[in-house]
């Protein structure tokens, strides 16, 4: 037995569930024999946030405290307990709603505080992504986080908690998933049959994010857009007018890949579709609420992709510096590349490369401000700063 | 599960059932109708999460059973059918439906995830069905639309062993019933105003004779016949409503009731949004004034008894417009303090008390 198993003894088995984060585990553990009103779980994505608030709405509504076994917990695992309502962006944001029959929003979770529970018990209400929540809508929910009926336990998550309103920060306890360790994410993906290598670049490569190092583990088309990034930056590396065709390589790629986006989400809503591509009856709500939420996946694509192929680009630079100060190739994040660093190795000043990757982090945050700035601009911009200081390098 | 029914009884439970059936559900299993076959009848149960619906059916039953079958598609096959028997068979995850010669397949939904709905229970109140679909009505237009007061947005029940009494408010108007019937002990329950709405719609209609209610901590539960609606309760503590009621008030107007509403409705014209309809109690009985800068003004006499001093007070003409229809009987009292209190409107007997908040009028100038 190592000593994380020893130490997830006695916790609840759907919490014991909850995969590589011992601490939030214990504490989480703890915290379902007494509930607070209120919890905000807070971490980036893919650490597990998730699978928690499941697990912490198991453990509230099983009537055993959490066996995982019965069908309270099955409905709560699968967020379909009738006490647990789940609240998450329709669009963009969170909004405030009508009234509280308005699905989906700020009025409705509110109402259902209110209401004592559909089956006998407690109910859990959870916020998805709570930093999405506008401000009218944060002001509706401030007002029963305050003041909540004793049987209602809120669970708000977010990856970007400085973004929420302090006065809802300030009305939960916080608890906060780190990204999973190195070793965690590897030795999971290897325990369902992937290659350990390729199980620890994707690893890297996600920084612990476990769904996408998955995603990059499984899928081979995945790293496209590394390659793509990897590309742009030797286009760009001739010149000014290189340095536009890099931009215009990746936008047009960013493109292509919403794309194959769009079609594949598109095949995977067909089983429950009749043959008029109306969902069938039974499948109404449900499909629906897949529908907007792929609808928001292919509006993110094109800047998801950006992103991940910036964070690449990132990554290479992030490498140069640590070649270039002397590390060994184990401390990498493109294990897989240590040949290809080589030539650049000496060529390119551990401060040059910092550079590089501070102009790289930029553009990044450039694209994710919420002034919706023109994303052709930014990487043109981004790729003639890149060519500049090749031209110091040599 | 199999059972053998008349093709009326059937269509006409799931249409009632339908009502609680949720439009935009979160999860399938509440587009669902859960059926449940045992000893010899079946009971069909919806549920949107804040009412649910259950209605017993008797019906051959000839093997017993549950499953859950999207509700609508069967409401509205059962409905186009013929009057025949209709024989109805369900395996695991597929059900077969017979009539005539018409033969359906409908794939069942996961019984497993619909709601536990849970059986009446604690403090039970027997009532006429009629009484209790009138004071429904009545009392139910008082409640609040503000969803920022979620208690105020409820209809408060109390059982005690006079009775049942419903009282709403919304803070500009207060509705109160009470009802004779014959309690097992006390209870109380805030029950929101739409589910109420609903079992107000239940037990109105044709005689339907007595009604029963079940409040426990949880849920109120109106039983009329076959069917049972449960609702979910708020949470949180109804003003103390009986300190508002005043004794009676020494000014009090006696008139026909439809001819002052009708009177207030086209005096209420002109009083658009937020200005009130003044009304001058004096010996000849009300004047009723309102005037709008932008449109116009228009004034009406009702002839009517009145006791006490001469007064002025204004009110909001929708809020007395609901006060007066609710009331009933022909004659109506409205008893006044002064401008600044509520006045009182009540219909034929005692058991229906409706105060409204006046509106206070602007100091005339000079």
């Amino acid at each position: 037995m190592t000593a994380v198993e020893s130490s997830m003894e006695g916790l609840p088995p759907v919490i014991a569930d909850v995969p590589g984060q011992e601490h939030a585990s214990a504490f989480l553990a703890r915290a379902v024999q007494h509930p607070r009103h209120a919890y905000l779980f807070t971490g980036p994505e893919g650490s597990g946030k998730r699978l928690a608030m499941r697990a912490v709405a198991a453990a509230l509504l099983c009537p055993d405290g959490g066996c995982g076994d019965c069908r309270a917990c099955r409905l709560a695992l699968g967020e379909r307990h009738s006490n647990m309502l789940v609240l998450e962006p329709t669009g963009p944001d969170i909004l405030v709603g009508r009234d509280a029959g308005d699905p989906n929003t700020a009025r409705w979770l509110a109402g259902q505080a209110y209401l004592t529970p559909m089956e006998p018990g407690r109910k859990v209400l959870v916020v998805l992504q709570a930093d999405r929540l506008r401000i009218e809508a944060a002001d509706v929910l401030l007002k029963v986080l305050e003041e909540p009926p004793l049987d209602t336990v809120f669970v708000l998550l977010s990856a970007r908690p400085d973004d929420l309103p302090d006065t809802i920060r300030s009305r939960c306890q916080e608890i906060s998933f780190p990204p999973l360790s190195e070793e965690f994410v590897v030795e999971s993906l290897v325990r369902e049959g992937l290659d350990p290598g390729r199980a620890r670049l994707a690893c890297r490569l996600a920084g612990g994010n476990m769904g996408r190092a998955r995603r990059l583990a499984r899928d081979d088309d995945a790293l496209a857009f590394r390659d793509v990034a990897l590309e742009a930056a030797a286009t760009a590396g001739q010149g000014p007018p290189g340095a536009l065709a890099a931009a215009e390589q990746l936008t047009a790629a960013a493109k292509d890949f919403r794309g194959r986006l769009g079609e594949e989400l598109a095949a995977e809503l067909r089983p429950f579709l009749d043959e008029r591509g109306k969902p069938e009856e039974a499948f109404r709500g449900v499909v629906r609420r897949l529908e907007e939420q792929h609808e928001r996946r292919v509006r993110r694509a094109e800047r998801e992709f950006l992103d991940w192929s910036l964070l690449a680009l990132a990554a290479y630079w992030r490498d140069l510096v640590a070649a270039s100060s002397g590390g060994g190739d184990d401390v990498l994040i493109n294990l897989d590349r240590p040949g290809a660093l080589g030539a650049e190795r000496g060529a390119v000043s551990a401060v040059t490369a910092a550079i590089a990757m501070g102009a790289v982090e930029q553009a990044r945050a450039d694209l994710a401000d919420e002034t919706n700035l023109n994303a052709r601009l930014i990487l043109e911009r981004l790729f003639l700063r890149l060519s500049s200081l090749a031209g110091h390098a040599v | 599960m199999k059972f053998k029914c008349d093709r009326d009884a059937l269509s006409d439970a799931l249409q009632t059932v339908q009502r609680a059936v949720s439009s935009r559900p979160g999860i399938p299993a509440l587009t669902g109708v859960l059926m449940n076959a045992s000893g010899e009848e079946l009971v069909l149960a919806t549920t949107d999460l804040e009412v649910s619906a259950r209605l017993r059916l008797p019906v051959q039953v000839q093997e017993e059973g549950v499953t859950l079958i999207p509700a609508r598609l069967l409401a509205d096959m059962v409905k186009s059918f013929d009057q025949a028997p209709v024989e109805f068979e369900a395996q695991s995850n597929q059900a077969r439906i017979v009539c005539n010669n018409y033969e359906g397949t409908v794939r069942c939904l996961p019984a497993e995830d619909f709601p536990a709905l849970q059986d009446p229970g604690g403090t039970r109140v027997t009532v006429d069905a009629t009484a209790l679909a009138e004071g429904i009505a009545q009392v139910a237009r008082a409640a609040s639309r503000d969803e920022a007061r979620p208690i105020l947005t409820g209809v408060l029940l109390e059982i005690n062993r006079e009775g049942l009494t419903m009282v709403a408010t919304d803070s500009y108007r207060l509705a109160v019933r009470e009802l004779t019937a014959s309690a097992e002990g006390e209870a109380k329950a805030l029950v929101p105003e739409r589910a109420l709405g609903e079992a107000g719609r239940a037990a109105g209609g044709d005689d339907k004779g007595q009604a029963e209610l079940f409040v426990d901590q949880g849920q109120v539960a109106f039983r009329s016949g076959a069917l049972t609606l449960t609702s979910r309760l708020i949470e949180g503590e109804f003003p103390n409503y009986r300190q508002l009621l005043p004794e009676h008030y020494e000014n009090k107007l006696t008139a026909s009731r439809q001819q002052l509403l009708d009177a207030v409705r086209r005096v209420g014209l002109m009083a658009r949004e937020s200005s009130p309809v003044k009304m001058e109690f004096n010996a000849l009985g009300v004047r009723l004034s309102s005037s709008s800068p932008d449109f116009g003004g228009a004034i009406e006499s009702v002839e009517a008894q009145y006791e006490g001093e001469e007064m002025t007070a204004a009110f909001n003409p929708g809020y007395l417009v609901d006060g007066l229809t609710a009331a009933v009987g022909e004659r109506v009292e409205i008893e006044v303090r002064d401008g600044l209190k509520p006045a009182v409107i009540r219909g034929k007997g005692e058991s229906y008390v409706y105060l409204v908040m006046p509106v206070r009028l602007p100091a005339p100038v000079g």
